[in-house]
């Protein structure tokens, strides 16, 4: 059994206009595995992570199944419970998610153990002079630094899942590399899962073990990590990584790129909904949704999709 | 949803779907066409005396619906007249507070330094003198009368205005938008006028809105005291102050146009908060 | 021939809020020039001071010292109205595209807003006109020219506000991080934009972004910053594969591979120079610097005139003239 099973999640949000944020997502986290889902705005990813901590906003319905270790996480009472309690950390975009402003981080940290925990805790996410930083308020540091903070934090009370939300989106680029490396190292030393919340495909590439790509609010692949990077099947996952641009590309090339833009949320299209912006696009696309066919570990949501290997 | 003029259709259209906001805009309506074209219409002059039915209660005596005051004088056509003051006054004070508080506040926020200290002191100091002092003295010196009401009490009524306008405009100069009108060769005014008061018009309609029945009440006040409006003109506030004398024994006298003042001032407020809520462009 | 853009020894202080003395240096001694149709990348991460330069060279903050001289004239100290007459030639690309843009203005009033200032003369629909032109030229379609920018995505935003930079045809364009707040399938419409109207016009370009990957491929020329003073400029094909300075060198080696077969790099401790402010004295990398000798803390390093056009501020560059290899693992 899976340590983290979600079925059918689908979030709506009410309003003026009503918006189905994410549409019946099944995803599963497996022990000690890391699983990024990537996706662009209005791919409802974010929301998906929300639901499943219970931090929606005040307007959202989640509806569907999340089971971690079996339990049903949604609708089932205080959210900050559900998370510490339960075995499940979180790490936000921002530290200042985490992290309170006004006290001291020893403080916050010892709030979940000792302060000889928090010390350890701070060691462990690499921070040199721990124990100075323990009486040190979050905006003495760097943002980086405020990061590794903000990690120790979602450790502090071992959880086995770690759910974590465009973590290095924030920080420069020099420490990206070092955050991405020091969740990866952790993840093995502590025998823990992640959920990875991202659009940065490097991210990715130097963490995960498999990916779920969102569009829309579904999820149209899902693949191993090596798989997926050496032939994406989808031909907005083939897009996407293609547009990524590299360091590598001949100078004054042309970047590649998907034209149009992504369907604002909220907005309900019959059929495929990258159909508008397909390049191998049929007439059946137009009319019909496909469905999500998994096979041999990797699923897709397309009528035609791309052969493995080729773009 | 497109065309010029298009975000302020969004927001009426957002207001006309707020009914409480909509009630109270109808009541209001219907109170300024009342007061306006209500007196001709009954009959009665507000000073005229009616020696037979003297201090009369509401639905006694012919013709008079809401009784008559000591004097024989009809209470709804002078109640409908103190409105029309009234509201002449509050509507007229409140233009002049938003023409010269928004122009000062955003001139004085867009510019900042030194000029916006300099402004602002002025608003500070103006802001500490006492107001009812000051109606007082200009009451003496240049009569009693509407005009200087009016001319005291705009005096001192965009100030408030004033704060606020600079406090958004502080905030909007630092936009992005803003910088790039500068960056395409915009001068102050124009900037000024096209990009910065465009943009905090919402906060400073609905602080318009909650101007109008806080002049009424100052109004009322000094009118109340005897330094506003005078005899034989009726104001609300002077129509009370004669009704309080009569309270117990004639309490319709105190009863009708207090009801009046009061409807006037909670419809501005809902409607106030109504047009807040229609307003916010990020209401999406 | 002379350079279209200079600059020599700018400085832009910020005053620190809550009233204490100390002011921060956010470029500390810019020097640079630009030719005419050049498109010059300014890269650096947080801090650099690579955003408040492109201001400076805009006259959006003032400069505390150092020249600004386009076309050999000095205009760093001209008064506000004949500044105003010069905007024309120089325009800028704003980051966030829905807040760079009026939002109760339709997009059309936006883009031809300029005109009203650079060519007075003209009348109303004759702006629309040529605003309506310019639409056109960055590819978007007519019917957008009446909505609201809370109507339209990222990505066509961004295309009007290039409209509405092009619209008085300048000479310059700086262009402030233009693609990092939109999705990455929509960032390479822009970057291909932004190159194909430079070749038709002729247009130079200062192009700031934290993103090395797209700077090395569109500009010809790559500036890196570091804490606000200009580490190192080289044309891309030797600064890529042979960067001088160490910081040039830690910023390529942490640009994300994406490959299957790519190996993760052990986690590192936080460097403990991470956090502090540009030092008073000495070079501002040497507390992160892995060739740091005790000279560089004490002084720093003037940008210096290299082989084949560089310029690197290291005071160990002169030892490795073939560039530093990626660091291992």
């Amino acid at each position: 059994m899976a340590l983290l099973e979600i079925t059918g999640l689908t979030v709506d949000f009410s309003g003026s206009r009503a918006v189905r944020a994410v549409d019946h997502v099944d995803l599963s986290v497996e022990r000690e595995s890391c699983v990024a889902i990537v996706g662009e705005s209005g791919s409802g990813k974010s929301q998906l992570l929300l639901a499943c901590t219970g931090l929606l906003a005040a307007n959202g319905i989640a509806s569907g199944s999340v089971r971690f270790d079996g339990r049903e996480l949604l609708g089932a009472g205080d959210p900050a419970a559900r998370i510490r309690g339960r075995g499940i950390g979180f790490v936000f975009q921002d530290a200042s998610g985490s992290l309170t402003p006004h006290r001291r981080i020893g403080d916050q940290l010892a709030e979940m153990g000792t302060p000889a925990d928090a010390e350890r805790m701070l060691e462990r996410v690499r921070l040199p002079e721990a124990r100075r930083h323990l009486s040190e308020y979050p905006h003495e540091l760097s943002g980086g630094m405020r990061q590794r903070v903000a990690i120790a934090a979602a450790l502090m009370q071992r959880p086995q899942l770690l759910f974590a939300d465009e973590p290095t989106t924030a920080l420069d680029v020099t420490v990206q590399a070092e955050i991405v490396a020091l969740l990866g190292d952790l993840c093995g030393e502590l025998g823990m899962a992640m959920l990875l919340v991202t659009h940065d495909l490097g991210v990715v590439s130097g963490l995960a073990d498999r990916i779920a790509v969102m569009y829309a609010g579904r999820i149209v692949e899902s693949a191993g990590t090596v798989d997926f990077l050496s032939g994406p099947r989808h031909p907005y996952s083939a897009g996407l990584l293609a547009a990524v641009p590299s360091i590598d590309d001949p100078p004054g090339a042309e970047l590649r790129t998907i034209a149009g833009a992504p369907p604002r949320p909220g907005t309900i299209l019959p059929g495929c909904r990258f159909e508008p912006r397909c390049a191998s696009a049929q007439a059946h696309c137009r009319v019909e949704d496909p469905p999500f066919v998994e096979q041999g570990g990797a699923g897709i949501a397309c009528h035609y999709p791309l052969q493995r290997g080729g773009r | 949803m497109s065309g010029r003029g298009g975000l302020w259709r969004d927001a009426l259209q957002r207001l006309a779907a707020n009914r409480m906001a909509m009630l109270c805009l109808a009541i209001l309506l219907l109170m300024t066409a009342a007061a306006v074209f209500g007196p001709p219409l009954l009959g009665f002059r507000q000073d005229q005396i009616d020696w037979a039915h003297m201090a009369v209660p509401p639905l006694s005596a012919q013709g008079h619906w809401l009784g008559t005051d000591r004097l024989g004088r009809d209470m709804l056509v002078r109640t409908l007249h103190g409105l029309r003051v009234s509201l002449a006054i509050a509507l007229s004070a409140t233009l002049v507070s938003l023409l010269i508080g928004v122009s000062w506040g955003a001139t004085a926020g867009y510019l900042r330094g030194r000029a916006d200290a300099v402004m602002m002191r002025v608003v500070d100091i103006l802001y500490a003198l006492p107001q009812v002092f000051f109606v007082i003295i200009l009451t003496v010196l240049l009569g009693r009368s509407p005009a200087t009401l009016l001319a005291a009490i705009g005096a001192f009524g965009w100030l408030t205005m004033a704060r606020i306008v600079r406090g958004q405009a502080l905030a909007l100069r630092e936009r992005e938008f803003v910088e790039a009108a500068i960056v395409g060769g915009a001068g102050t005014a124009r900037i000024v006028a096209r990009h910065i008061v465009p943009n905090l018009l919402g906060p400073v309609i609905v602080y318009a809105t909650l101007t109008v029945p806080q002049v009424i009440l100052v109004e009322s006040f000094l009118s109340f005291l005897g330094i506003g409006i005078q005899e034989p003109l009726a104001s609300l506030g002077n129509l009370i102050a004669d009704g309080a004398v009569e309270m117990e024994t004639a309490t319709w006298m105190l009863a009708v146009p207090a009801a009046c003042l009061v409807l006037l001032v909670f419809c501005f407020n809902f409607l106030g908060d109504g047009l807040r809520d229609a307003l916010d462009p990020r209401d999406h | 021939m002379s350079a279209l853009l200079e600059l020599r020894g700018v400085t832009v202080r910020y005053a620190s809020p809550g009233g204490r003395r100390l002011a921060v240096t956010a470029v500390d001694d810019a020097s640079f020039s630009l030719a005419a149709g050049e498109m010059l990348g300014l890269v650096g991460e947080s801090g650099c001071g690579k955003s408040t330069l492109g201001r400076a060279i805009l006259r959006l903050v003032p400069l505390a010292a150092g020249e600004i001289r386009w076309q050999g004239r000095r205009i760093d100290a001209l008064g506000r109205r004949e500044f105003r007459g010069l905007r024309r030639e120089l325009q800028l690309v704003f980051q966030d595209p829905h807040a760079s843009l009026d939002p109760r203005m339709t997009i059309i009033e936006s883009i031809g807003e300029p005109l009203r200032s650079f060519e007075p003369g003209m009348s109303g629909p004759e702006r629309d006109e040529r605003a309506a032109a310019s639409l056109h030229e960055v590819g978007l379609a007519a019917e957008l020219s009446e909505r609201y920018p809370h109507q339209a995505s990222g990505g066509q935003l961004q295309r009007a506000v290039i409209a509405r930079a092009l619209i008085c045809k300048p000479q310059l364009i700086v262009c402030d991080e233009p693609v990092s707040a939109l999705d990455v399938s929509v960032q390479g419409q822009i970057v291909n934009l932004l190159s194909r109207i430079r070749r038709e016009r002729g247009l130079a370009g200062l192009f700031i972004s934290h993103n090395l990957a797209v700077v090395a491929g569109l500009c010809e020329r790559v500036m890196v910053m570091y804490l606000g003073r200009v580490v190192e400029i080289a044309p891309r094909v030797a600064l890529l594969p042979a960067p001088l300075h160490p910081y040039t060198r830690m910023l390529l080696d942490a640009v994300p591979r994406i490959a299957p077969q790519a190996r993760r790099p052990a986690a590192r401790a936080a460097a403990a120079g991470e956090r502090n402010p540009p030092p008073a004295v000495g070079c501002a990398f040497a507390a992160r610097c892995p060739h740091v000798l005790a000279r560089c803390r004490k002084e720093r390093p003037a940008l210096q005139p290299m082989r084949d056009g560089r310029l690197v501020a290291c005071h160990r560059a002169p030892e490795w003239p073939g560039g530093l290899p990626p660091a291992a693992g």
